[in-house]
């Protein structure tokens, strides 16, 4: 059992660990409070393997642990009761961009810009973004934030709104 | 840029993550911090529950060996405290919120357990303060009653103790509502805002 659940958490931390770090740079500025958060979720991820049956898609499962997490965590607290302090993973090392194309800069600039947008929404609705962006159907979402679909529709465009106000120049009208 | 192309950015950092994340080390530190805090919550469960139930022991003990029959109150009024907090602990455990569920039921459980806090600090006078207080008090004025013909420093003694736990008690009381004030008070409004933002669609 505890081989199956060491293989299941490799495999999710394999396969959607750039989900997880989507959710910590969106709800966690500082590297120490992203190691953090990561931690904590990868924690939670953890605890929670025996309970996933399989009924659930995985990624709606992790969405749900780290969205969770996220929102419920609080700075610093994990640090606090922590007996290691040294960062287990360098967030600003994992999002640049390597290559060094013009292209591919500008795309960081932008992604750099988004994230501090997104920061700047309340955090339902920076959920609701992150999601969006990733390509989450409006059934999931509502799914995984327990509210109906129609409410998820409303908050996104809402969202998606702000969010034109804070990044004018580099999105056109909405 | 449209969305569509700011969502296609978006979705092409996942092509950017260089990083390969050794996953031996981290199961290792996630198991590491699991035994951390499952082991942070059990001794602090044996402190508020077993320490209560250990002194009512020894109250019990001195009790009958010494035949102070103000003892078996004490330590029935210290077991009180004891069974009290383990029961509450066992019943909050069951209400622990489900972290797989959705996020609404997630933070309507963590406001439940948050308000729950700040119930039993608000009225720690009720269940903890007063069955200890009134236990040594109870005693106090047996001992005193007993020691009544002796010269002044049984007396003496007994008053400063009295003193003593009274400031110390007055100590603990405001602790706790500072507690509720600086830290479970922000805590609740902060998911209170969550929730009602979760709630209506319109936003806060």
């Amino acid at each position: 059992m505890a081989n199956k659940q060491e293989e299941i958490f490799k495999q999710w931390l394999d396969e959607h660990k750039k989900l997880m770090f989507k959710v910590v740079k969106t709800y966690a500025c500082s590297p120490a409070d992203q190691d953090d958060l990561f931690q904590q979720i990868l924690l939670q991820l953890w605890s929670s393997i025996p309970n996933f049956q399989g009924n659930a898609k995985e990624t709606t499962w992790i969405y749900r642990v780290a969205l969770n997490t996220a929102l419920v965590w609080k700075r610093g607290k994990v640090r606090k009761q922590r007996r290691h302090h040294k960062l287990i993973i360098d967030f600003n090392g994992a999002s640049d961009i390597q290559q060094s194309s013009c292209n591919s800069m500008r795309n960081d600039q932008i992604l750099g810009k988004l994230y501090g947008a997104i920061r700047q929404l309340s955090k339902i609705d920076s959920s609701v973004v992150l999601m969006y962006l990733d390509g989450v159907s409006y059934d999931e979402m509502a799914d995984i934030l327990g509210i109906s679909k129609s409410n998820v529709g409303v908050r996104l465009n809402r969202a998606k709104k702000k969010l034109a106000q804070l990044l004018k120049g580099i999105i056109d009208g909405f | 840029m449209a969305f569509d192309e700011l969502q296609k950015t978006w979705q092409s950092q996942q092509a950017s993550f260089k990083l390969t994340i050794d996953s031996d080390m981290l199961l290792r530190e996630v198991k590491r911090n699991k035994r951390f805090f499952e082991s942070a919550v059990f001794w602090r469960d044996v402190r508020e529950g077993g320490g209560s139930i250990l002194m009512s022991v020894v109250f019990l003990y001195f009790g009958l060996r010494m035949d102070i029959w103000s003892l078996y109150v004490t330590a029935l009024l210290t077991l009180s405290v004891g069974i009290f907090v383990i029961v509450d602990r066992i019943i909050q455990k069951r209400k622990r919120p489900e972290l797989t569920g959705a996020l609404m039921g997630y933070i309507e459980n963590s406001l439940a357990q948050v308000v729950h806090q700040i119930w039993l600090l608000k009225n720690v006078l009720w269940w903890y303060l007063l069955p200890l207080g009134g236990a040594i008090a109870f005693f106090i004025c047996h001992v005193a009653w007993l020691i009544r013909d002796l010269p002044g420093r049984g007396l003496i003694f007994l008053s400063v103790y009295c003193v003593f736990c009274v400031l110390l008690f007055w100590g603990v009381y405001h602790l706790n509502q500072r507690a509720v004030r600086k830290e479970l008070n922000p805590r609740k409004e902060e998911l209170e805002q969550l929730l009602n933002s979760l709630k209506n669609a319109n936003g806060i």
